[in-house]
């Protein structure tokens, strides 16, 4: 199988994604699976930055051989059928998804970092539980129709405050 | 034949051109690959030596460039014909100690390991009933000649199996003379499949997935436990399948010299090898 290169830097070696509680090998892959599902039918995606990365790179082959090879493609076909179980997540895959990417050039998804979600009780009212999100990031599919995640505009050098403070100390001395 | 400035075009502008290829050739093609990704996978097979090491931690593109030049001036200097895993081959290497100074062994390929100039090949045959494996460096300086006498794949890419099997499948005529072949086409495939010896074996072959095998000669359990240990998502895991390939980009830089080399070099080499088979 020849396969194009893929359009971002996708990950070196594959990492362990840390799942309690089941056998890694098929484990990772039901969970893949679910993730994988879950980007296709709603495009966009919050979860750990370890499982976006995994998941980002899945998503990205998926898409480029859809993209490339179209639907007639058996390989293709039969990979698309094997990480989407639902039927109709393979037709959107091949019939929304890849037509509308077709002239993308720099990578399918993307990854926007979040803040990390509050700490929240398991009981109403209570104390807050263990810190269970950590590194909380969105993996979109681009150009979809939700509302755009908007990253943090960067303020200018010379407002960060230790700068501010300094350029009042020096004016106060001169 | 697409010629090379239409894969450079599609490497210039990546994948779309291959995309677009694909909407103007409509339904008909859609199942086959595009000419510069179908040519890049034949050369693939057939000068896995020539490409880099896939790994990206290990990859080193100036030593890749270097050796990469100094294999085709090698090429250059000796006749090194296409070849596979499974073909019948005799190899002639430089001996002091040999009467003749010279030392030929025949055998069939049963693999091929290592990239770039380290890439190894190993010969097996039957000697006095005792089976003999001699593994060469493709490039090394001490090899006098390489001839293919069956040009040939096997069901496998991997032969290591026939160290188990019954000794009349690695077993090469000593005086074979060299088959002719068509140069142009699809190779061979050789669909022999053979009868293991009983265990103890080298590898618990029954767990490798192996075509090649007719006769196993094991109870039911080792078939049981083959299919628990088995991992049938692998072939499945995109990445990984992805991880074990160098990149199509990579693989333009050498397959353009590579073309360069066939064009000139090989002919002439295919020439002097019909010369000698008319002669003979």
């Amino acid at each position: 199988m020849a396969i194009p290169p893929l359009k971002i830097a996708h990950r070196i070696r594959p990492k362990s994604m840390k799942l309690r509680c089941i056998q890694e090998a098929p484990g990772r892959v039901e969970k893949l699976r679910v993730m994988l599902g879950g980007l296709i039918r709603h495009e966009r995606i919050e979860l750990n930055s370890h499982r976006a990365a995994e998941t980002r790179d899945y998503a990205e082959r998926l898409i480029q051989d859809a993209v490339l090879y179209g639907p007639h493609h058996k390989r293709s076909m039969e990979m698309a059928s094997f990480w989407l179980k639902e039927k109709e997540l393979v037709h959107k895959l091949f019939k929304v998804i890849a037509p509308r990417l077709e002239n993308e050039t720099r990578g399918f998804t993307k990854i926007w970092v979040l803040a990390d979600p509050e700490k929240t009780s398991y009981e109403p009212g209570g104390l807050p539980g263990v810190h269970y999100k950590n590194d909380w990031v969105a993996l979109e599919i681009k150009n979809n129709p939700l509302p755009p995640i908007r990253p943090n505009p960067t303020p200018h050098r010379s407002l960060y405050i230790p700068n501010l403070l300094l350029a009042a100390a020096a004016a106060s001395i001169a | 034949m697409a010629s090379w400035s239409l894969t450079q075009r599609g490497l210039s502008r990546g994948l779309r051109l291959s995309a677009s290829m694909h909407a103007s050739y409509g339904r008909r093609m859609t199942s086959s690959l595009p000419e510069h990704l179908r040519k890049a996978l034949a050369y693939s097979a057939m000068y896995p030596d020539l490409l880099p090491e896939p790994d990206l931690t290990r990859r080193n593109y100036v030593r890749e460039m270097l050796e990469r030049q100094d294999m085709l001036s090698r090429r250059r200097a000796i006749d090194i014909p296409e070849f596979y895993v499974g073909s019948y081959m005799s190899i002639t290497v430089s001996d002091q100690n040999a009467p003749g100074k010279k030392n030929t062994f025949v055998g069939i390929c049963i693999y091929r390991r290592n990239h770039g100039l380290r890439h190894q090949m190993a010969l097996r045959n039957i000697v006095e009933n005792e089976g003999i494996e001699m593994l060469y460096d493709l490039y090394s300086p001490i090899i006098l000649e390489i001839k293919v006498l069956r040009l040939q794949k096997r069901l496998d890419d991997d032969l290591r199996y026939l160290r188990d099997a019954l000794p009349e499948y690695s077993t090469v005529p000593w005086d074979m003379e060299p088959e002719p072949h068509r140069e142009q086409g699809s190779v061979p495939v050789d669909e022999t499949r053979v009868i293991m010896k009983p265990r103890p074996w080298t590898q618990r072959w029954e767990r490798k997935e192996l075509k090649g095998v007719k006769e196993w000669g094991l109870e039911d359990r080792f078939f049981k436990r083959a299919v628990e240990v088995s991992k049938p998502w692998e072939k499945y895991d995109l990445m990984k399948e992805y991880r074990c390939m160098v990149p199509l980009e990579d693989q333009y830089v050498v397959w353009k010299e590579v073309e360069e080399h066939r064009k000139t070099i090989e002919e002439e080499h295919k020439r002097s090898r019909r010369r000698k088979l008319l002669d003979a």
